[in-house]
């Protein structure tokens, strides 16, 4: 019995312009599908992490678990007791008005007993009288850590983790890495994590699965997906990371961009871009099975 | 030498004092060669930058040292002089491409207009170098492009098109400010391979500032640390990866996640860099430096010769 | 003096009113979006093409024809502060939901969601605290203008009536003294509603520049 399982989950968002606009340009609505029958599974104690350049969805799924956003079609379904989500920008995810105290007390309102605050504080690295300070008196890297604090006083079964380091400087982010990964020993907890950085992912991840343009492309355990990556969008990922052990390997040029999400590309959306693509490519969507969803991994088309 | 920077402080007054951003940084560039400059935020490497093209915002100040380019000093010249010379002789490259264009002009008026106001061609000709390098930067047919507006780009071709206008007219430096870093990391590997081909065929000198070490393997020959205003390491950049000498740069190595390498738990620096208004006394570093002594407390050390390269630590003192 | 006391209740108890409402339905506006947000802008919209002068003539009018000539009498200053107030509520809207609508998309508003907080308790407890504070500003400002208002429908005899004067009333009432000797029963509480205007007007600044942090 998995924590987590979603069914086939997209997300469209209407983008058209004001209807006045629409009506008298005559203009079509116009759709943005975020997310496309995205299906996967978390188990408990595990790390999945979502990885994908912008637009491709990665973000969206988040919220959609998390109950921002309903599914426009298909299903998730949560078997844990409550889940918790910490944000990408340590500015914005703290009320600026309410003070730390306030602040991580909030998830245990809906909770029948209270912890005291400063077992949080203490549990993130932090001393108890932050609790009577504001936002503003700490840094990056404190705020992650008062919004980690926020998220372990609702005691989530399912921590949703969006670009929780994006923002912060790189030996920040070693430290709330290392955090993370403590406190997931300690509390058995179960993560998502939404990265674009494919370094980060490696170091947290136990399955990685890869998004474009709204699609599951490739999902895979962390080791196989970084030592023999199959679909060729995860491949060129992997190959445009800049190489920081500076191994002078060679490296396929990277091609293209990120298409309009508005108007993706028929059949296999990374077919303009793709060494590999056929005409088939271009009409059919490939199907995701094995881990995998690339018409040339199925036919046997690609060397490994 | 294309650049040199000797002695550079920048110094803002605060309700609390003077402020030093940067602090006695030395520092030169060679033809066709990138130098990087990388530190975390408040590290003063933008600053620096900055102080180099003299774009500091009042009451920032330029304190001490100097700043030549092609061994005519430029930090004293009058404003008129260095307006000119930072068109001419200096290409600007920022974060942002999205704000570094100006939205209500077309991307060939910008370009001819940066053309014109510094070479000597006539309207048709800077409209033929203008495509040119539209094609140089990898924009595809840029001749339908030329009247296309910034937002009708995506960020990566608004990135190649803020290059070209800093390429525009011709400099011998190019500094480049975080140039990927709002860029998603397939177009950010477009993008660092064009700034070395560009560099290399034009024999400019490049300044690459960025908080990311990868984008500085992949880019740059040498690299200067930065730590609290100041230069911690100076060296050829496989070396500086591959065997830091100041214990900053081994614990900011150390916590950098490292595709291919199984790492349980990243290395940690404790603590964080100093604000500028509570720099600690000797080395800036020493509160958090596992292996400081007495000596670090109280005086501040200069670059010291450590293999190939130069640190600012003690530990390197001649015996 | 009994009279400049009337002239600044009605003014307080009116921009009490438009605040609450204007506020209220600010936050609905910017925080529910959609079809309510529209409706409440095209209401301000229309509203705001009526000078405030005519829509608190129009509620007084009503009011009157409504209650009789002796009931209104009783009532006039809470219909004058109603009518007052619903001229002016439209500011504090406006600006609310532009407010409102930034902070929406900020992460501590998507987090006290995903923690579980209801929508009415997310917009009490989380936005209006960081909303509210150019409404003050506004309401100190707004004071001076809703004397001038009631001073002027007072002035015109559609305000306060002569048993319970007004600075408006009194000024109005003076006027017919003008030229027969007693100047002052005009001039002093024209005076007196000057005063009183330009003190409100200045402590609208002194608010403003003691709230914005940037100035400290």
């Amino acid at each position: 019995m998995h924590l987590l399982s979603l069914d086939s989950v997209s997300r469209d968002f209407d983008v058209s312009r004001p209807w006045l606009n629409r009506v008298l340009e005559r203009e079509p609505r116009r759709i943005l599908r975020a997310v496309d029958h995205v299906s996967f599974e978390i188990s408990k104690g595990e790390t999945l992490a979502l990885v994908g350049e912008s637009g491709c969805g990665k973000s969206t799924v988040a919220r959609l678990i998390a109950g921002l956003y309903a599914p426009t079609e298909g299903h998730i379904a949560f078997s844990g007791s409550r889940l918790q989500m910490i944000f990408q920008d340590p500015y914005a995810s703290l009320n600026p008005r309410w003070r730390v105290r306030k602040i991580i007390a909030e998830p245990m309102l809906f909770l029948k007993v209270q912890r005291p605050v400063e077992q949080f504080l203490l549990q993130v690295g932090l001393s108890a009288d932050d609790a009577e300070r504001y936002p503003h008196e700490f840094s990056g890297g404190q705020r992650q850590r008062i919004s980690i604090a926020r998220a372990l006083a609702g005691e989530p079964d399912l921590l949703i983790c969006d670009e929780p380091t994006s923002a912060l400087d790189v030996s920040v982010q070693a430290q709330i890495l290392n955090l993370m990964a403590d406190l997931q020993d300690r509390l058995g907890l179960t993560y998502l994590f939404i990265s674009h950085n494919l370094a980060v992912v490696s170091l947290v991840a136990d399955r990685v699965g890869v998004m474009y343009l709204g699609r599951i492309v490739e999902l895979a355990p962390a080791s196989r997906l970084f030592s023999s990556p199959r679909h060729p969008y995860t491949r060129m990922l992997l190959d445009a990371v800049p190489d920081l052990a500076m191994t002078g390997k060679p490296r396929t040029p990277v091609a293209g961009e990120v298409p309009n999400p508005l108007a993706p590309p028929s059949g296999c959306s990374f077919h303009p871009r793709c060494r590999y693509a056929t005409a088939r490519c271009q009409v059919e969507v490939p199907r995701f099975s094995d881990g995998v969803a690339c018409h040339a991994v199925e036919e046997g088309r690609i060397p490994i | 030498m294309i650049l040199e920077v000797r002695g550079l402080s920048v110094q803002f007054p605060s309700r609390r004092g003077i402020l030093t951003a940067v602090d006695d940084v030395s520092f030169s560039i060679a033809p066709g060669e990138v130098l990087g400059v990388v530190g975390e935020s408040g590290a003063g490497k933008s600053m620096t930058g900055l102080a180099v093209i003299r774009l500091l915002e009042p009451p920032g100040r330029i304190s001490a040292g100097e700043v030549r380019l092609e061994g005519r000093r430029i930090d004293n010249l009058r404003h008129e002089e260095m307006r000119r010379i930072r068109g001419r002789k200096i290409g600007v490259i920022f974060q942002d491409p999205l704000t570094s264009l100006n939205p209500l002009y077309t991307i060939g008026e910008q370009l001819e207009e940066t053309i014109l106001t510094h070479l000597p061609l006539s309207k048709s000709q800077a409209r033929e170098h203008a495509l040119s390098l539209l094609r140089e930067v990898g924009i595809p047919a840029p001749e339908a492009r030329y009247a296309n507006y910034p937002h009708h780009f995506s960020g990566g071709m608004r990135q190649r098109v803020v290059i070209a206008l800093a390429l525009a007219a011709e400099p011998r430096l190019l500094i480049a400010d975080e140039p990927t870093t709002a860029l998603d990391v397939s177009i950010q590997a477009q993008i660092i391979a064009l700034l070395k081909r560009l560099a290399a065929e034009r024999g400019a000198a490049v300044m690459l500032i960025t908080h990311d070490m990868g984008v500085i393997a992949e880019t740059a020959q040498r690299v200067a640390v930065m730590y609290a205003g100041r230069i911690v390491e100076l060296g050829p950049v496989r070396d500086v990866i591959h065997s830091p000498r100041h214990p900053y740069t081994v614990g900011l190595m150390g916590s950098i996640p490292k595709l291919g390498v199984k790492q349980d738990r990243l290395l940690q620096i404790e603590g964080a860099m100093p604000r500028l208004t509570a720099i600690p006394p000797g080395c800036a570093f020493n509160p958090r430096c596992p292996r400081r002594f007495d000596r670090c407390l109280t005086a501040r050390p200069e670059l010291l010769a450590a293999g190939t390269s130069r640190a600012a630590c003690w530990l390197h003192a001649p015996a | 003096m009994h009279g400049a006391r009337i002239s600044l209740g009605i003014g307080l108890a009116s921009v009490a009113f438009a605040m609450v409402l204007g506020v209220t339905l600010g936050l609905l506006a910017g925080y529910v979006g959609g079809r309510l947000d529209a409706f409440i802008m095209r209401v301000a919209d229309v509203q705001l093409s009526f000078p405030a002068i005519l829509i608190a003539l129009l509620i007084d009018g009503v009011a009157r024809v409504a209650l009789g000539g002796e009931r209104h009498e009783e009532i006039v200053i809470p219909v004058l502060v109603l009518s007052i107030g619903f001229a002016g509520w439209v500011q504090y809207a406006r600006t609310v939901r532009g407010s409102t609508m930034v902070e929406r998309e900020k992460e501590y508003v998507q987090a006290a969601r995903v923690i579980g907080r209801r929508p009415l308790a997310i917009m009490t407890a989380h936005v209006l605290p960081n909303v509210i504070g150019p409404v003050l500003v506004i309401a100190t400002i707004h004071i001076a203008t809703a004397i001038i208002t009631e001073a002027t429908l007072s002035f015109l005899g559609v305000g306060v009536p002569a048993t319970q004067p007004s600075l408006g009333t009194l000024i109005r009432v003076g006027n017919e003294f003008l030229y027969s000797g007693e100047w002052w029963i005009t001039v002093f509480p024209g005076v007196a509603l000057v005063v009183l205007v330009i003190s409100v007007n200045l402590l609208g600044d002194w608010l403003r520049d003691a709230l914005n942090p940037k100035l400290r």
